[in-house]
């Protein structure tokens, strides 16, 4: 018991290694910029993208009903060229703008977990 | 702001108050750099693991429930992390000579104090350092970071009997180690 006080006295005296002067700082601006990373919050939040989904469902699932069980249906949209050029050029661009910040978000998160 | 406990700490940091998080990394970065360096056995890989490993407690405080002492779950994050390393590094053991910053002296008598304590604690971390693996690593844990046996075995697997006799053959290396470094010191003078 006696030799067992006596080298822990030791060792704890004089075992104990010590850091480098800039530990804590270096710790701290980690612990910082991970809190950064953390307070980023998205630009729509969850409740409003699941807002906007359930309407896209519902007026999806809607015209496709109409469309396969109303018969004789006349549903025509007299759209001008132009008009219907901007509109078409707008959901391409927009879902190619999706598509692109889905697959960045992904590479990010996998690199941020990496990190971590 | 002086904090009675860790758990008080660990309330404050959770609850947004990150500088607080020092007076852990304060209380804890020796033993936490002294148990990796046990493992890694080099002084950069240890610190930079033992910065790591403070980082990944401060994510998983407010997962930490106070089952366990914090400084337990904190070298368990160490050992964990440690030997993830090691098997990716597969380190080499290296030894180094003990930090040699330069110090302000007053006097004879204080530089006397302080070149003994140097020496000391050069001898005795060599001493650590020349012990075998399993050896060093049951010495710190039982003796630096006054983890019960049960705990050795929690945290490292290594039955409760084998830690005893890790313990019981640690000591007895670390006493020849001691004594041939002394003879050693003590021929360079002579």
């Amino acid at each position: 018991m006696q030799e067992d006080k006596n080298i822990k006295l030791l060792l704890q005296e004089y075992g104990v290694e010590e850091t480098s002067s800039s530990f804590n700082n270096d710790i701290m601006q980690r612990v910082n910029a991970a809190l950064v990373t953390k307070q980023s919050k998205p630009l729509l939040n969850n409740f409003i993208i699941r807002l906007l989904k359930l309407a896209f469902l519902i007026v999806a699932i809607s015209v496709i009903s109409i469309v396969c069980f109303v018969p004789n249906l006349n549903f025509y949209f007299n759209i001008h060229n132009n008009i219907f050029n901007q509109l078409f050029t707008f959901i391409i661009v927009f879902w190619v703008g999706m598509l692109m910040n889905i697959c960045l978000n992904k590479i990010w998160s996998k690199k941020t977990v990496l990190y971590n | 702001m002086e904090y009675s406990t860790d758990h008080e700490i660990i309330k404050q940091v959770v609850a947004g108050n990150t500088s607080a998080y020092t007076y852990l990394i304060n209380k804890y970065k020796n033993m936490v750099f002294t148990l990796s360096y046990a493992i890694l056995q080099n002084r950069e890989d240890a610190e930079e693991l033992a910065q790591d490993v403070f980082i990944k407690a401060f994510n998983a405080l407010p997962s930490f429930k106070g089952e366990s002492l914090f400084s337990t779950w904190l070298y368990r994050i160490v050992i964990n992390t440690s030997l993830n390393k090691k098997k990716l590094n597969n380190i080499k053991p290296l030894i180094t000579d003990g930090d040699l910053s330069e110090d302000i002296y007053i006097d004879v008598d204080t530089l006397i104090k302080q070149q003994e304590r140097k020496d000391r604690v050069k001898i005795v971390q060599s001493a650590i350092r020349l012990l075998k693996e399993d050896e060093r690593l049951c010495i710190t844990l039982f003796y630096i970071n006054e983890l019960l046996i049960a705990e050795i075995n929690e945290l490292t697997g290594i039955s409760i009997s084998n830690v005893k006799i890790l313990l019981h053959r640690g000591r007895k290396n670390l006493y020849n180690e001691l004594r041939l470094l002394l003879k050693t010191e003590i021929s360079k003078l002579v």
